[in-house]
């Protein structure tokens, strides 16, 4: 039975060659998933981030977050000690890439509902009136922006007292969990930023190279434009000088300071006022203390609430 | 509820704005007279750019605009058929701006004045690199004028004015192919519900049952058309159709590990749209189109009548072809190198298979062999569109002819004992088998050197009429166990047609430039294709030095 044998040693070559092709498929066969499937994909895992957290979480005690850390990291276990010296609580964001704009939102809107103070009202009208001008010479059509804006000057109006639309703060919690407010409102910031990042390219310009080596047009299509692109430091930057609105992020990483004392790093961006309404001098910029502060997690930005 | 709202609001604005000053090229005629009820689906009319092949059609597009947006981004489709690396065959279009990240590049800050403006981009430049049609993107990398010819014919016939039939997708299938196109959906599903086992076997079944029921369409288009050139078109259209939805499938639908038999399959339908394409092309060389178009047919009849006559043979020795089934498979162990399997294989394949014909057979083959050389002197164009005509009237009965096989291809699959060896040794034989055929045709399109050799290669071919259809009609099967064996013998016989018309190619030494220039186009494909590819470039590296010598 020797021709039996013979065809089967060819058919087991056969057969190599064919694992060989299937190998190779199963490797492409990422590549051969079409955009709708891969965007279903991704529906389907936001949906499930979804179900765990709200776009803004509840008001939670500190020791919530040390909770989280019992079984890590000492340092940080050390680090939200010191944190609880200066803050009394955290709010979460879910993280899905719009935390920082999300949790900048809340915090804004919180801090002039709580606050009342419309002067800064009417400051930050005056800023937004000016990026509006920015993305019109940027030529971005009107209807393209229009929209986000006037949802979030709406919010900003609501939180004031005394008008026939303003809302209680549960209210304003339900509306930042509500997607189609909270994601205009992303979207606006994302606009500004954007359009304060094309506006001073030159001063950008380095960080965005240096960041992601690409041009500065690039950047803001890629990285700030699209929903669920994290922010950076050139994101809060931007936004932060644009809208004037100071912000301080503390930053909770495993980093250790060399004298053994533990402590937390924190940067605040105060804006940079490039053309100032009034002149003012350097020491009125230095005195200013951000009313909104984040806790910075590798890849998440939560609020921070001080004592 | 409020985003509803706020939506529709936007697309007000959005579409006056658009409407008051439309992208260059692009115009919205349900739009104008009102704004409509609905806002989120609109029609869009853009004209195909000056200075492209799309240039003078009008394509329509349809916009639907979801709840989400502008979070989401505008789902564009084109309803108009087009010829285009980048737009599939329903319309889809493969731009960054329409998907969302990852994968796409949609932002918020987009708008339908942007889309459009990108899709108008994209028409005029398209990006092959990221093609959605495979075969469109090869053409317009490696042979950009027989794109330009196919996208050409596609615009002249979907998109020009007065073709009012494109304005849905429905309806862009031309109603009196539509018999046609039901058979072949039918046999999609059919190869798509079969285990993975029987697939890659009848999907060669289905190869050859598009060709033929491709055939079957061109009688009724001609008879209402009595030009001979939109004949010509249609077929080539239809070609393009088949091919497109195969790609389609392919890339969809298919288990990975099928892919590869399909994507041959493709290749020899490209090959053979290729040759439909060439003739069209050039107005002046009337008789050169009619010509190509009959061997083109003539090719898939060979095939099919020839494997029925010899099925007669395969009655009366059935352990013969066994023997050379078998032969197949034992020359090349005895060699190590793979590639040198594939050449040995070839060759031993020929061998055995001519040596049977030689034997037993000779009649089907060699007539049409010869049918395909025989002259006919004297004879007008007019005369060589008639014998085109009866050509494609012939084919009507082929369908039943490959049900048949279908039929018993699937008995077939089921007897074997071992099922996937056999169909992995299919598979590479009909590799090969294809590989074959794409000689074949490149061989005949370049064999009309001067016309009047062409003339008179138009085959008589009714002559094989009386022949392959008695045969082939199950009636005509008469040993109960023929059944079991007959797939075997008719895939042998295909093989064995297929080597043979190879023979009679290098007898006539017509191995052209052309083969070597695709094969190396399609080097790309994967590193088992190329070996199969490299020992065929050994092959007719030798051939041609026989030939020489």
């Amino acid at each position: 039975m020797e021709n039996d044998k013979k065809p089967n040693n060819v058919v087991d070559d056969e057969m190599e060659k064919w694992d060989i092709n299937l190998s190779i498929d199963v490797g492409e066969e990422w590549s051969n998933y079409r955009d709708d499937e891969v965007m279903q994909q991704h529906n389907a895992i936001q949906a499930v981030e979804a179900g765990k957290l709200p776009y803004v979480g509840d008001k939670e005690p500190l020791s919530a977050l040390a909770a989280e850390y019992q079984s890590g990291s000492p340092v940080l276990l050390e680090k939200i000690k010191v944190l609880g010296q200066n803050y009394a609580a955290i709010r979460r964001t879910r993280g899905d890439g719009n935390c920082f704009f999300r949790c900048f939102m809340f915090s804004y809107l919180e801090h002039i509902m709580e606050s009342q103070d419309k002067t800064e009202v009417d400051r930050i009208k005056e800023n937004v009136e000016q990026c509006k001008k920015t993305l019109q010479g940027l030529g971005y059509a009107d209807f393209t922006f229009e929209d986000f804006f006037t949802l979030f000057l709406d919010q900003v109006n609501d939180v004031l007292q005394g008008n026939e639309t303003s809302i209680s703060h549960d209210e304003l919690v339900s509306r930042s969990r509500d997607q189609s407010v909270s994601d205009y409102v992303v979207m606006f910031f994302r606009f500004v930023t954007s359009g304060e990042i094309r506006r001073r390219s030159e001063f950008f310009e380095p960080f965005i190279m240096g960041l992601s080596n690409t041009t500065v047009e690039k950047f803001c299509k890629a990285s700030v434009e699209p929903m669920g692109e994290e922010s950076d430091h050139v994101h809060i930057t931007a936004l932060s000088d644009t809208l004037g609105v100071p912000i301080r992020v503390m930053y909770l990483d495993r980093s250790s300071s060399d004298s053994g004392t533990v402590s937390i790093n924190h940067h605040d961006f105060i804006p940079a006022i490039s053309d100032p309404p009034v002149a003012t001098n350097s020491d009125s910029v230095s005195v200013v203390e951000p009313f909104i502060t984040l806790l910075y997690r590798p890849g998440h930005y939560d609020i921070l609430y001080p004592k | 509820m409020a985003q509803a709202a706020r939506l529709n609001l936007r697309m007000q604005k959005e579409l006056k704005l658009l409407l008051a000053d439309p992208p260059h090229g692009v115009s919205l005629p349900m739009l104008s007279s009102d704004l409509p009820a609905s806002l989120s689906t609109i029609h869009a009319l853009i004209e195909g750019p000056e200075g492209t092949v799309y240039k003078g059609g009008v394509f329509s597009i349809k916009i639907q605009i979801p709840d989400r947006y502008p979070f989401q981004p505008p789902n564009v489709i084109f309803s108009t058929q087009i010829y285009h690396p980048n737009i599939d065959n329903g319309g889809r279009i493969c731009l960054d701006i329409l998907n969302l990240p990852p994968k796409g590049a949609w932002q918020p800050s987009l708008n339908i004045f942007t889309v459009l403006t990108s899709i108008g981009l994209l028409l005029s430049e398209p990006n092959p690199d990221d093609g959605l049609m495979c075969e469109a993107s090869k053409e317009y990398k490696y042979n950009r004028q027989i794109f330009d010819q196919k996208a050409r014919a596609m615009t002249e016939k979907y998109a020009k004015a007065g073709a009012s039939r494109t304005s849905t997708v429905t309806e862009s299938f031309p109603p009196n192919q539509s018999s046609s196109t039901m058979e072949d959906e039918q046999l999609d599903l059919t190869s798509r519900k079969d285990d993975s086992e029987h697939t890659p076997t009848r999907k060669k079944l289905c190869g050859v049952n598009r060709k033929l029921s491709l055939e079957c369409s061109v009688p009724s288009q001609s008879e209402s058309h009595e030009k001979e050139k939109v004949v010509h078109t249609s077929k080539l259209s239809l070609i393009l159709q088949m091919e497109d939805e195969q790609l389609d499938l392919t890339s969809r639908k298919d288990d990975s590990e099928h892919t590869p038999t399909r994507k041959k399959l493709c290749g020899v339908n490209r090959k053979l749209s290729l040759e439909c394409s060439v003739p069209s092309q050039s107005e002046s060389h009337e008789k050169e189109k009619v010509v190509h178009t009959s061997k083109l047919s003539l090719i898939h009849h060979q095939n099919v009548s020839k494997a029925s006559s010899k099925s007669v043979y395969s009655e009366s020795a059935p352990c013969q072809d066994h023997d050379d089934k078998k032969n197949e498979f034992q020359t090349p162990s005895k060699c190590v190198d793979q590639q040198s399997h594939q050449v040995h294989k070839e060759r031993s394949k020929n061998v055995s298979s001519k040596a049977s014909h030689d034997k037993l057979l000779g009649n089907g083959p060699k007539l049409s062999l010869k049918s395909l050389c025989s002259p006919q002197d004297g004879k007008r164009d007019k005369e060589n569109m008639v014998d085109a005509c009866k050509l494609s009237v012939l084919p009507q009965v082929l369908p039943e002819a490959s049900s048949n096989l279908l039929h018993c291809n699937r008995q077939q699959v089921l007897q074997l004992h071992n099922e996937k060896i056999q169909n992995k040794a299919i598979n590479m034989v009909s590799k090969k088998q294809c590989g074959i055929k794409k000689k074949l045709s490149l061989g005949i399109s370049g064999s009309p050197k001067n016309d009047d050799d062409n003339k008179e290669n138009v085959p008589p071919f009714y002559q094989l009429k009386p022949q392959s259809i008695p045969v082939y009609s199950p009636k005509s099967l008469p040993m109960s166990h023929a059944d079991d064996h007959n797939d075997n013998l008719l895939r042998q016989n295909y093989l064995g047609d297929n080597t043979k018309q190879n023979h009679g190619e290098i007898e006539t030494s017509l191995i052209s430039e052309n083969l070597i220039v695709l094969d190396s186009e399609e080097e790309m494909k994967g590193p088992t294709r190329s070996r199969v590819l490299f020992a065929r470039k050994h092959l007719v590296g030798k051939r041609k030095g026989k030939a020489k010598s």
